[in-house]
């Protein structure tokens, strides 16, 4: 009885129950963070087949890099990739909310075939790029349709209140606007790549497509080496270990669908269960994430099928719903035949468009 | 007092436990890189110096200008009308009709050339016929210009035409990466051979040009760092060249006279001096052309008023061509002429035959045979000497005389050639 007294009192001064207290705060929190608390770091993979840029497939790649940019769990990001560019300013547009996620969160890209053009730009808002020796980088500039020389002729019925009220522009500042931009696209690789870059603004200009291997030499990536290199590269900049990977495809979908039901279902509860409407959802997304294959949607048989208001909403991308009323208001300016838009103003509309597109030679 | 240790104890453990296990630093974000898109300016457009150069001829423009430019629109040309403006106006000014041969012209591509004095061909997208290649080398041979106009920028099958002709249009454009207008295959060109479609100018603005590799002589050359797409030497390149034969020129920029690019540099000056090209054609006829050699009215000769009634066929045929022509009681040496005679007269027409190498006495004597019998035998013979055409038609009979028209009638005719300008005729 003396000897368990003499045990509870040591056992209970500070001196020793400090420290087995610690070990054994480790030991729980250990086990507790590791195995069954949902406090993990997270690494972000966002995977992206061959994409061309659109405005749609921009909007669908801006939700993930955005959905990872608000997730406090995702600690960074690794961006598996390959497109051959795509419109100007939907390029431009993957760029900056890269780099804008890469200011809060540090993003790694890996390069699966061909990253050019308007792709390459995106991959210039990354912490760091890995590419395959095979694969093909570069190809930096702009590609834009001129028009033809000699503008269609007005109907003198209809007025218009200056020389390039309709056409914007002269063919001729047309074709330089293309060369300043080429200037833009050079100056943003230059400064991004900073030192790393081994080519000369001019060489880079050309627009040439480079090998993996040539791309690391000349600097325009950084290393050989595909997923595995891209995950511990990202946590170690991060500063994270024993992390987990989220498919960050597969949970902006999941939001997706509960927007869906939202909007959808007749009490606007996201939770309630589906009905009917379950197949079609799974055909919006089916359309939806084949977008990210292709920049035009495929107005395939079975698309033909769905209900005008399912078919008006198959490309929509936002988190929040809002891209599916949006999106009929886009395509009621282009899509539309203009004499049905404007039917006192029966004059063709044409979509100008500057492209950082690899368009490539039939091999 | 200890014991209110334990929950923070236990607290920082936990906490440190967290670090340690998922934590090993933080992250710390590159800058911004301060990309000064503000900075970033475009190359200027070249002014256009001379929109309202005058699409007055170079050269004076007279009657000896005279003369047709066919306008090839029968192979899906990839060009508008309204792109001629610049070239026709000056080709207008220098004297010359222009028409189109297209698909509702009445007669082959042959047939219409042989109105012709000149032939342009722009950018041809289906493929030019054996048939029609041949028509185009006869007419370059009769002295017809051909101007061949080919554009990196645009489709077009050239090649089938211009290489029986000397010049093959080279699948490339030319760039600059360094001396540009507004885009790197906007070149400029300096370097340019002597000649009168060189003449006046300096330096020519090309608005997506290719290389040209030709039998006759380049008239420009590339130069400076302007390469080929198909090569990576920059050694010249020729946009402009002479064909295998004189009257053949090779033009492998189509943009460069369009305004407003036509206004750039020299480029209006190389259009007008292209436009001189195409009108100072020396275009001869052969007989075989009959009767489109006669560019205007034609007079009617005949010494034997017996031969009347064979006079008014010929006017019959030649009005069916659609040509004006009249009974004349003597002969007036500014109009061409049709000369109907019997070998039996002493016509005032043997100058003309003689001038052919015929001579006609109680046998028929030609450069190639002489003591040839007279009977039976008629003689057709063009001389397209000076300003004018005289064909001279004489046989023995009225009657043999009437069979040799029936066959310029017919086209037969053309089996009794015996060289471009004259043919025998067995008339029995």
């Amino acid at each position: 009885m003396r000897v368990l007294s003499g045990l509870g009192r040591i056992l209970t001064s500070w001196y020793v129950a400090g420290p087995i207290l610690a070990i054994l705060g480790i030991a729980i929190g250990f086990g507790l963070f590791f195995y069954a608390l949902p406090v993990k770091p997270k690494i972000g993979v966002i995977d992206i087949p061959f994409t061309g840029i659109s405005e749609d497939s921009a909007a669908i790649i801006t939700s993930f890099l955005e959905y990872s940019r608000r997730n406090p769990e995702i600690k960074g990001v690794v961006i598996k990739m390959a497109s051959p560019g795509g419109g100007a300013s939907a390029s431009e547009q993957l760029y900056h909310e890269t780099a804008r996620l890469r200011a809060e969160k540090p993003v790694v890209m890996v390069i699966n075939g061909m990253m050019a053009s308007g792709g390459y730009m995106m991959a210039m808002g990354v912490n760091h790029t890995y590419a395959k020796t095979s694969s093909l980088v570069g190809n930096v500039g702009v590609v834009a349709g001129t028009g033809p020389i000699f503008p269609p002729q007005i109907p003198e019925q209809f007025a218009f209140s200056g020389p390039y009220k309709l056409t914007g522009v002269s063919r001729r500042d047309w074709i330089s606007d293309l060369d300043m931009l080429k200037g833009a696209f050079v100056e943003m690789v230059v400064r991004e790549r900073g030192d790393r870059l081994k080519i000369s603004r001019e060489e880079l200009g050309d627009g040439k497509l480079y090998t993996g291997m040539e791309a690391v030499a000349l600097g325009l990536v950084d290393e050989i080496g595909s997923d595995t290199e891209a995950y511990k590269k990202v946590a170690e900049l991060a500063g994270i270990r024993n992390y987990s990977l989220v498919n960050v495809n597969v949970e902006v979908n999941r939001l997706f669908v509960q927007d869906l039901r939202r909007i959808y279902s007749s009490t606007g509860d996201a939770n309630e269960p589906l009905t009917e409407s379950d197949v079609d959802l799974l055909k919006i997304l089916a359309s939806r994430n084949s977008l990210l294959e292709q920049a035009e949607p495929a107005q395939s048989a079975e698309a033909s099928d769905f209900p005008e208001t399912v078919r008006q909403v198959e490309i929509a991308p936002s988190l929040d719903g809002t891209g599916l009323i949006n999106r009929p208001l886009e395509y009621g300016v282009f899509g539309i035949p203009t004499e049905q838009q404007f039917p006192n103003l029966p004059l063709k509309t044409n979509r100008p468009q500057f492209y950082y597109l690899y368009v490539g030679a039939d091999h | 007092m200890w014991k209110l240790l334990v929950l923070p104890v236990f607290l920082v453990a936990f906490l440190l436990a967290a670090f340690l296990v998922f934590y090993r630093g933080t992250y710390t974000p590159p800058p911004l890189p301060d990309i000064a898109f503000q900075r970033i300016e475009s190359v200027p457009a070249i002014s256009v110096d001379n929109p309202d150069q005058p699409v007055i001829a170079s050269s004076p423009v007279g009657d000896d200008a005279r003369g047709h430019l066919l306008i090839d629109a029968a192979h899906r040309n990839n060009f508008g009308h309204a792109e001629l403006n610049i070239l026709l106006s000056r080709v207008s000014a220098r004297g010359y009709s222009s028409s189109f041969y297209d698909a509702d012209s009445q007669g082959t591509l042959s047939e219409e050339l042989s109105q012709a004095d000149a032939f342009l061909v722009i950018l041809p997208v289906a493929w030019f016929s054996p048939d029609e290649v041949a028509a185009v080398l006869e007419f370059v041979e009769g002295g017809g210009k051909v101007l061949l106009v080919g554009d990196p920028g645009r489709f077009f099958h050239m090649n089938d035409l211009s290489e029986p002709l000397g010049i093959f249009f080279q699948p490339d454009y030319l760039y600059n990466l360094d001396e540009y207008d507004s885009n790197f295959r906007e070149i400029f060109v300096r370097d340019f051979e002597a000649d009168p479609i060189t003449t006046g100018v300096s330096e020519v603005a090309f608005y997506y040009a290719g290389s040209l590799n030709s039998a006759g002589p380049g008239l420009a050359y590339t130069g400076g760092q302007t390469y080929s797409s198909i090569s990576e030497v920059n050694d010249p390149r020729s946009p402009i060249a002479i064909g295998a034969h004189r009257n053949v020129l090779g033009v492998y920029d189509w943009t460069f006279m369009i305004p407003p690019y036509s206004g750039v540099k020299d480029n209006a000056r190389m259009v007008s001096n292209i436009a001189d090209f195409l009108t100072e054609s020396e275009r001869t006829y052969r007989l075989t052309q009959f009767p489109r050699f006669f560019q205007g009215d034609v007079d009617i000769l005949v010494e034997d008023p017996s031969l009347v009634t064979k006079a008014a066929s010929m006017k019959r045929l030649l009005s069916s061509e659609g040509i004006t022509a009249q009974l004349q009681g003597s002969e007036n040496v500014g109009r061409d002429t049709v000369y109907l005679g019997l070998f039996s007269e002493r016509s005032s027409a043997a100058r003309y035959l003689e001038a052919n190498g015929i001579l006609i006495s109680d046998t028929l004597t030609t450069p190639f045979a002489s003591g040839i019998p007279l009977e039976d035998l008629a003689v057709i013979s063009l001389n397209s000497s000076g300003d004018r055409d005289v064909l001279v038609i004489m046989a023995d009979s009225a009657d043999g005389l009437g069979t040799a028209i029936s066959r310029l009638e017919s086209g037969a005719f053309r089996n009794s050639l015996v060289n471009d300008n004259t043919g025998v005729l067995e008339t029995k």
